[in-house]
């Protein structure tokens, strides 16, 4: 009973602190207050989320509630080190701990300016979320709807087929009626198809073009497709985690080796691997078009627990399963650092406009012709680019004749069989 | 008879032609016709592709523990807030702070950490601005301005609060080098100049020290 009636004055006491405090700040400081915890704070704490730090909504009441004033979080603030060490309080090394012993950086600020900051946390209120999902998902519904249009093509074939077929039944029926009436004999029984048959052995010239012109376009088609054999060109797979180029290289400006690195140092460009994409993904965890639903994948493989801001002790971790989309066979040699390093190519020129696109597909043919077409066509930066130095002096040697200066891939052996297939 | 025959066949042909022709249709979900496919899905194994050799099917493997790869010097400090003050006290630059450097740093700089840092270092970069992670805090803010480099080197290699590690995409030689650039959006005016009077003096003295020291003034300037 006694207790209770502490616990009560307590929380009277508690309130009315808070309350007063509230009372007391002014919206001048509060704004204040903002600045400085932008330029301090943002980096690990969030006011109604975890991060590096606890949400820290509330937490000058709860300091407030067990040492009675804002004198201990002030000094917790300014140095959380040195509180530690001076005051000996139970709380805040639990804290220390529970956040991964990360040390809050020390900050050179006036008690003021942390007032103005905790003042600007209590009055804080959650942003309106902006309906942008929305609209995203509405937009990739309606682009899905549309469908292939050769279907509906032929639909409508299928249909005009039928009204020409129902049309020349009735204009036969009507012609055969008017001969009744006028009491002529009945016209000798045709069908439409020896009707169509009967035109083209009259008329032999257009018998002639109609058959080239049609020959022609089947001849066209079965060309472009055996030339299609074995061309992934367009192929856009669907991936296991909506990842989308668009916001990450787009939106987000994050460069193209930020996560594949090796295209910069080997053969492959490499599949960034998972801690990669924690590096931001311990900070955002909530996208803006898909939410928290793709980011969990990312989280369920490597085993990241994002209610604590840690990774899970050993966890048995996933490989994403990402569909290959671009496959040189096995019998060509291509390095990409020789292309992006030495060549100092764009990941662009080969790949199109990947910050661009939401799912990614193959933009080039990567046949042979391609490859060569460029490397006829592509002049080599010899400037200033210390791979080429010496050669660029026997080329201009060899090709003084000629009077050439700039050269392409072809002239340092770039159409040679063995450049790429040994 | 026959020319009902003929006529029902007529329609049956093009309506057939009509479905085969439709079926033709690519989808992107498809790679397309391949021709001896074994020459592109081949038996050897591809870096990134599948591997039923081991538990978990990943061809890309992690090293073995206790392989060193040539050249490779451990970085003994641990990841540990003691090890952060030891890494400050303990680690010098290796490379000097000369234009090239800067600019070898500043080009390692743009691909890895322009993104979040943003181009002056103020926590300004894109994935802040527009993507919205939590804004790293600026390089010439009042608790970084001084920032040794040993702790930056530390910081790097192991990530610190929501920074992650980039030990797996730089490796020390440009952990170092990125540094360089880093401390010129440390300081971006040459605010602070301390080591300056001291450089001067050695480079009359002993130009074999100085050399490292005028180094760190030009950084500066």
């Amino acid at each position: 009973m006694r207790n209770t009636w502490v616990s009560l004055t307590k929380n009277f006491l508690f309130v009315t602190s808070v309350m007063s405090l509230l009372l007391m700040s002014s919206p001048a400081s509060a704004q204040e207050g903002e600045a400085i915890f932008k330029a301090n704070c943002t980096a690990c704490h969030k006011i109604d989320k975890k991060l590096v730090g606890p949400a820290l909504q509330g937490a000058r009441a709860r300091w407030a509630e067990r040492t009675g004033s804002d004198d201990a979080i002030i000094a917790w603030v300014k140095n959380s080190q040195g509180y530690m060490k001076s005051a000996n309080d139970a709380y805040a090394n639990k804290l220390f701990d529970d956040y991964n012993k990360s040390v809050m950086t020390p900050i050179a600020i006036s008690s003021e300016e942390v007032v103005a900051v905790l003042d600007y946390i209590d009055n804080w209120q959650p942003e309106v979320p902006v309906a942008q999902a929305g609209g995203e998902a509405g937009v990739a519904g309606a682009e899905e709807s549309a469908g292939d249009p050769t279907l509906w093509l032929i639909l409508v074939a299928v249909v005009l087929f039928v009204v020409f077929r129902v049309l020349w039944g009735v204009n036969k029926n009507l012609e055969s009626l008017n001969r009744q009436n006028e009491g002529d004999a009945p016209a000798p029984t045709t069908d439409m198809f020896g009707e169509f048959i009967g035109f083209f052995t009259r008329n032999r010239a257009v018998t002639v073009v109609v058959f080239l012109v049609i020959g022609a376009y089947i001849s066209v088609l079965g060309w472009d497709y055996i030339n299609g054999i074995g061309v992934y060109q367009g192929y856009q797979p669907k991936q296991p985690i909506w990842f989308s180029h668009k916001i990450h290289a787009g939106q987000n400006g994050i460069n193209c080796v930020y996560c594949h690195n090796s295209a910069e140092k080997g053969k492959a460009a490499g599949i960034p691997s998972l801690n990669i994409c924690m590096n931001c993904h311990m900070g955002v965890q909530e996208g803006k078009v898909s939410g928290t639903k793709e980011i969990a994948k990312i989280y369920d493989a490597i085993g990241w627990d994002a209610d604590k801001n840690r990774y899970i002790d050993g966890y048995d971790q996933k490989p994403i399963e990402w569909v290959r989309i671009h496959n040189l066979q096995d019998f060509v040699y291509f390095n990409h650092s020789q292309h992006v390093v030495v060549g100092k190519q764009e990941c662009q020129t080969c790949h199109g406009p990947i910050e661009e696109m939401d799912e990614v597909y193959q933009y080039s043919e990567l046949t042979m012709g391609w490859c060569i077409t460029c490397h006829r066509e592509t002049s080599v930066t010899m400037d200033g680019n210390g791979y080429y130095e010496s050669i660029h002096e026997d080329l201009v040697e060899k090709y003084k004749g000629e009077g050439l200066e700039t050269f392409t891939v072809e002239h340092i052996g770039g159409l040679e069989c063995v450049k790429c297939h040994y | 008879m026959r020319k009902m025959n003929l006529h029902a066949l007529t329609n049956v042909a093009l309506m057939a032609m009509a479905l085969f022709l439709a079926s033709c249709g690519n989808t992107p979900q498809s790679p397309g016709v391949e021709y001896m496919p074994d020459m592109y899905r081949t038996v050897a194994l591809e870096p990134y592709g599948g591997n039923s050799n081991y538990a978990d099917s990943m061809e890309a493997r992690t090293p073995a523990e206790g392989s060193i790869p040539r050249g490779y010097l451990p970085y003994g400090i641990p990841n540990s807030n003691d090890g952060y003050e030891m890494a400050g006290s303990l680690l010098t630059n290796p490379y000097p702070s000369n234009e090239e450097m800067i600019a070898e740093g500043k080009a390692i700089y743009t691909k890895y950490c322009l993104h979040c840092h943003g181009k002056e270092g103020a926590g300004d970069g894109l994935t802040v601005t527009a993507g919205g992670h939590p804004p790293p805090p600026a390089y010439n803010s009042a608790a970084l301005k001084t920032l040794p480099e040993g702790k930056m080197f530390h910081t790097i290699t192991y990530g610190k609060n929501l920074m992650g590690a980039h030990s797996s995409q730089l490796n020390v030689e440009e952990r170092w080098k990125v540094i360089r650039y880093v401390q010129t959006l440390q300081n971006p005016e040459g605010e602070e100049a301390p080591a300056e009077a001291g450089a001067e003096e050695g480079s009359e003295e002993a130009p074999a020290e100085a050399e490292a020291m005028s180094d760190e003034t030009a950084m500066n300037n």
